[in-house]
């Protein structure tokens, strides 16, 4: 069931203590990627990225052409230069209780890090464009999430 | 209720866009106050997802199936493999549906995300 618009979505932040430990609470959401096959992934919510990441393995899920067919797109950032693979749109689907589904289409670029292979950046293209975030700390850790379309 | 309201923004007229209702508003957080609300817009929650489950239970599966590719449906674990291809064809044969599809990393050591 999708949500009519002017709706505010919630998601919680994810306790990812073990693996940030300086960082107890981290903007981790589940997203449904739709591709050949959907599936689900962990996502890091990053406002500074300006698009989403993924490890090349993922690749496959959404092509069936080869990694190799796709030009290189630079990319840059802290970490240093590297160029990626960017699929776009890719379907993300955020699923909430009752059913309802929050839907963005969502750029992606596929990197030859393993980093991505457990947790994918979900970046500004595609949902910050839709969604107004909010992230909160205090009192409780989550992520607001509110359609822009007024 | 842990999450009884959102936050709203009095006085917000800063960017030149409505506040909608009495929720957050979407012209911009540089002034105004912060107050939170009950009666706004309905909050809908994530549902409890498969990664909450390896979140929780991340040390105990780090033990079982570090550095493997798992796959994760209703908190359980339905294909795990060294090899990506492998985990995916095991998964592809149980028609399992939107499972949650990781490689299971020992970041402990990890630096701060910047």
């Amino acid at each position: 069931m999708k949500i009519p618009g002017y709706e505010l979505y919630f998601a919680h932040m994810k306790t990812y203590a073990v693996i940030d430990k300086m960082l107890p609470q981290t903007p981790i959401i589940q997203v449904v990627l739709k591709g050949l096959t959907d599936f689900s992934h962990m996502m890091k919510v990053d406002s500074g990225a300006d698009f989403s990441l993924l490890s090349m393995e993922y690749f496959q899920m959404f092509t069936n052409d080869s990694p190799e067919s796709v030009a290189d797109t630079p990319i840059g950032g802290v970490g240093g230069r590297r160029t990626a693979k960017v699929i776009s749109p890719i379907k993300a689907i955020i699923e909430t209780e009752n059913n309802y589904e929050v839907e963005c289409n969502i750029t992606v670029g596929f990197v030859e890090d393993s980093r991505y292979s457990m947790c994918g950046l979900l970046g500004r293209k595609g949902l910050f464009d839709k969604f107004t975030i909010a992230f909160q700390s205090y009192p409780n850790e989550c992520l607001y999430l509110q359609n822009n379309r007024i | 209720m842990a999450f009884a309201g959102i936050y709203s923004r009095e006085n917000s007229n800063a960017g030149g866009r409505k506040t909608i209702g009495h929720g957050f508003s979407t012209s911009g957080f540089s002034s105004g106050t912060i107050k939170q609300t009950s009666d706004s817009y309905p909050m809908i929650k994530t549902k409890s997802t498969d990664a909450d489950w390896v979140l929780e239970n991340y040390t105990q599966l780090l033990e079982a199936y570090k550095g493997q590719w798992i796959a994760v449906y209703n908190k359980n674990i339905v294909a795990a493999n060294q090899d990506f291809q492998f985990m995916l064809d095991e998964l592809r044969a149980k028609k399992t549906v939107r499972p949650l599809i990781m490689k299971l990393l020992d970041r402990s050591n990890e630096d701060s995300w910047i």
